[in-house]
């Protein structure tokens, strides 16, 4: 008897997990992580953001994209080929010559621009330009073969579809889970939508992981796979 | 507390379908086998990662992509299954094929804890475990998949091989091919929650097999609709059972097959040849006990001695195993699959010449001498090695003792015949015959002694086995068990030509002389008594027709005053001279003009030449 009610209290207790929110970890929290380049290339004291993003493209800076108002070189990558299995019902579109968010990461993350390669260069911490084009990631963060990675840039599921293959059906066009801890981008799934490149190891991430909501899934398998891969 | 027995249940009932939504395909791995996370209750597991996934899975930079496989992939290729009657075409399993991932940790050459992007993870059973060749998860324990179910092929369709609906959770893969995954699902162990073995859906009657295997017959066959559910619950894990549950019909095609490791690689059979059919014929499961026939008796179709030559595709064409057999030296074989088909096999019962339900859906060969893939007739079964098979040694057996069938007698009319001992040709083309082939339609006044029903040796009518001048009889009404059920006696001993006491598989008694030193000398003969021919008796009235003399007016003088056995004068299948007088040579000779014949000039009259007993007959007629 006594477990019985164990058991009910446990069954509800998990129930109310899933329905907690998640935290987003905060901007600042990009301080002191592996996308810190203002610490580990000792840029100027505004360039915590900058290595990525720019607030204006003045006059003489060179062409790029609005988009998130990015600064990184843009990569020129053709086909990064796409992911496919005999399970999968989504069609991932091929990355290359695309500008959507994942494009942005894999401007460093690709392998074929260099980490320090800027639309507005940037200065080091006595204001002297930093060099262009020397850095390059290395082979154990980059993801060139696309056909080899978790597949991004498709329209993930919606709850018509996601059920038959055991998915966690998308809310809406934003993010799965209703409230932006696991967006999605016009409807697709994104590098970010697991990613979040602010979340350094002060707000707890590791692999700039995102806090997704708390399910028990995620709990008992020690993995956030589950919270889509039912 | 009832009430908090009352609120408990509630919030069960009413938190589950929250639950549900949380507990699709993926999580059931955890506690199962697959789920390696040091604190899995799985015996085999990791000592501190946490991760379910990462032993198999990797978001990025996976090796190969498909999956997003993480584990190392074995490089080692094994001999695939094949089997004479296999239609498909099945290669070595591919590098794109899924099954080659399954097989990463399932060859037994890659540690489970071996991964592309987190390292060699260790285990509990130490760093770098892996499936063992012992392990029944290790399919190439054994260092082949030759005994494992075929896998990364296209299956070659047929009438009884589909692919499965579309909403069936067995599939193919995209190129059509079947995988380990069409079977198995790595992430569910339970689906069947008695076999287990992370299958797609509950095997139990082989649910999952016949997705794809429709065998002809099967839904009323014998093995899939026991007739008698005591006998069905006998068959269990000591009888043979492997899959779990208990009884014939929940281990459908299980009971004989077995998908991975049986003894047998070819059709997967789970034990050699007649050893499978005695998991349960042995009078253990079904009473009726067909090994002790075997065992047992003097004389019988040689299933215990004759190991491996029969070949599921032996027909005519087949170059390897033609039947009926193409040369002497063939070694010669019967093996219960020669007579039966399991698949089809049921209680149906039927009138000759028509087989009945034990023998339906097995190769013949008919009267007309073609192959026939499913015999109609019973005697077409008999004809695959009683015909024109080359090796039948019954023509080599002249000793007066016999050779393993009792004695031979060596007729008169087989002198010179090739086709000696060749019963299609005998029952075909005599002149006179028992109505096994074809009716032979013979008038009361010409056959007196016809009974209008067969009797039991105690001379009670045997059911549904009516008689007369157009009637037709098995092989079996002669060659069969001489203490089963078709003696019409009750009892629960197995009919059919298994084995008996008696020579030639004969069900009752039809007694042969000794032959004398030469023949036609002075015999001692057989001293009459019922019993002694109580085979032909069973149809021929012997007590109150023929040794009446209602035929022929000198049976009693030569039955009971000489001492001739109706096999001396009469050939029991058939004969070229009329009245199937077919004289014994070891018994008869030519008279001392040299003359050995027999003329029939009309119903019950006709002349002998002959030297028999002692005796000169010189066209002596009656």
């Amino acid at each position: 008897m006594k477990f019985v009610l164990k058991a009910a209290l446990l069954v509800l207790a998990l129930c109310v997990a899933t329905s907690t929110f998640a935290a987003r970890a905060p901007k600042s929290a990009v301080f002191g992580s592996a996308h810190d380049f203002k610490t580990q290339l000792g840029g100027a004291s505004y360039t915590l953001c900058n290595f990525c993003h720019v607030a204006h493209k003045f006059g003489s800076a060179p062409v790029g994209p609005g988009y998130l108002l990015w600064n990184h070189t843009l990569s020129s990558v053709a086909s990064y080929g796409v992911y496919t299995s005999d399970s999968m019902r989504s069609t991932p579109t091929d990355l290359g010559g695309q500008l959507v968010v994942s494009n942005l990461c894999l401007s460093c993350h690709d392998g074929t621009v260099a980490i320090n390669s800027w639309y507005e260069g940037q200065a080091a911490a006595n204001f002297q330009p930093l060099p262009q084009g020397t850095l390059f990631m290395p082979d154990d963060t980059t993801v060139r073969d696309l056909t080899k990675q978790h597949p991004v840039n498709f329209v993930y599921p919606d709850a018509t579809t996601a059920a038959a293959i055991g998915i966690q059906p998308a809310a809406d066009q934003f993010s799965v889970d209703g409230n932006g801890n696991v967006p999605l981008f016009q409807g697709r799934m994104q590098c970010a939508t697991c990613h979040d490149p602010h979340a350094g190891p002060s707000s707890g991430a590791h692999l700039f992981f995102r806090t997704f909501p708390s399910t028990p899934a995620q709990t008992l398998t020690g993995t956030s796979c589950v919270y889509c891969h039912l | 507390m009832r009430a908090a027995k009352h609120i408990a249940l509630f919030l069960l009932l009413g938190g589950a379908p929250c639950l549900q939504a949380q507990t699709g395909n993926k999580t059931s791995i955890l506690n199962s086998k697959h789920d390696f996370r040091a604190v899995s209750s799985a015996q085999l597991r990791s000592t501190s990662t946490d991760d379910a996934c990462v032993f198999c899975h990797t978001p990025h930079n996976a090796s190969p992509g498909s999956y997003l496989w993480n584990h190392r992939l074995s490089t080692r290729d094994f001999s695939s299954y094949s089997s004479s009657t296999l239609q498909s075409t099945v290669t070595p399993v591919q590098p794109q094929d899924v099954s080659k991932l399954c097989l990463s940790c399932h060859d037994g050459t890659i540690a489970l804890g071996d991964t592309v992007n987190d390292g060699s993870i260790e285990f509990v059973q130490g760093n770098g475990y892996a499936l063992p060749s012992s392990s029944a998860s290790n399919l190439a324990g054994d260092q082949t998949f030759a005994n494992d179910h075929p896998f990364g092929f296209v299956p070659r369709l047929s009438p009884e091989l589909l692919i499965p609906p579309a909403s069936d959770a067995v599939r193919l893969d995209r190129s059509g091919k079947l995988q380990c995954t069409s079977c198995h699902d790595p992430h569910r162990e339970n689906a069947d929650p008695t076999t287990r073995k992370f299958l797609l859906k509950s095997n139990q009657a082989s649910a999952l097999c016949l997705t794809c295997h429709q065998k002809n017959g099967w839904d009323v066959s014998v093995h899939n609709l026991p007739p008698d559910p005591v006998e069905d619950l006998r068959y269990t894990e000591s009888q043979g059972a492997h899959t779990g549950y208990t009884g014939v019909r929940n281990n459908g095609c299980e009971s004989c097959h077995r998908p991975h490791a049986p003894q047998v690689s070819q059709r997967l059979v789970k034990q050699l040849e007649e050893n499978v059919c005695f998991q349960c014929h042995d009078g253990t499961v079904v009473t009726l006990n067909l090994k002790a026939e075997f065992l047992g008796k003097t004389y019988t179709h040689p299933v215990l001695l004759t190991p491996s030559t029969h070949d599921a595709a032996e027909d005519p064409n087949s170059a390897s195993n033609p039947l009926p057999e193409t040369s002497v030296g063939m070694p010669r074989h019967a093996e219960c699959m020669d007579c039966h088909n399991a698949h089809k096999t049921n209680a149906a019962a039927a009138q000759p010449p028509l087989v009945n339900g034990a023998l339906l859906g097995v190769k013949g060969q008919s009267a007309g001498n073609s192959f026939l893939p499913e015999a109609v007739n019973e005697y077409e079964i008999c004809f695959k090695c009683h015909g024109d098979s080359a090796n039948k040694p019954q023509a080599l057996d002249k000793g007066s003792a016999g050779a393993g069938y009792g004695r031979n007698p060596q007729r008169q009319l087989d002198a010179g015949n090739l086709n000696a001992f060749n019963t299609r040709v005998e029952f075909t083309m005599g002149t006179s015959f028992h109505p096994v082939t074809r009716a032979r339609n013979l008038s009361v006044v010409e056959v007196p002694s016809l009974r209008t029903t067969m009797v039991t040796s105690g001379g009670a009518p045997v059911n549904n086995r009516p008689l007369s001048g157009g009637s037709q009889i098995y092989c079996t009404d002669c060659h069969n068990s001489d203490t089963g059920r078709n003696l019409g006696i009750a009892g629960n001993l197995p009919s059919g030509p298994h084995g008996s006491n008696l020579p030639h598989i004969l069900e009752r008694n039809s007694a042969l002389e000794l032959p004398p030193a030469v023949a036609g000398g002075t015999s001692s003969g057989v001293t009459y008594t019922l019993s002694s021919y109580a085979l032909c008796d069973k149809c021929h009235d012997v007590q109150n027709s023929v040794l009446a003399d209602r035929s022929f007016g000198k049976h009693q003088l030569h039955v009971i005053e000489q001492r001739a056995a109706c096999s001396t004068c009469h050939d029991p299948h058939a004969s070229a001279a009329p009245m199937l007088v077919n004289f014994d040579l070891s018994i008869v000779a030519p008279n001392s003009q040299g003359v050995l014949q027999f003329t029939r000039t009309g119903p019950g009259h006709g002349s002998c030449s002959l030297r028999c007993h002692g005796q000169d007959h010189g066209n002596e007629s009656y």
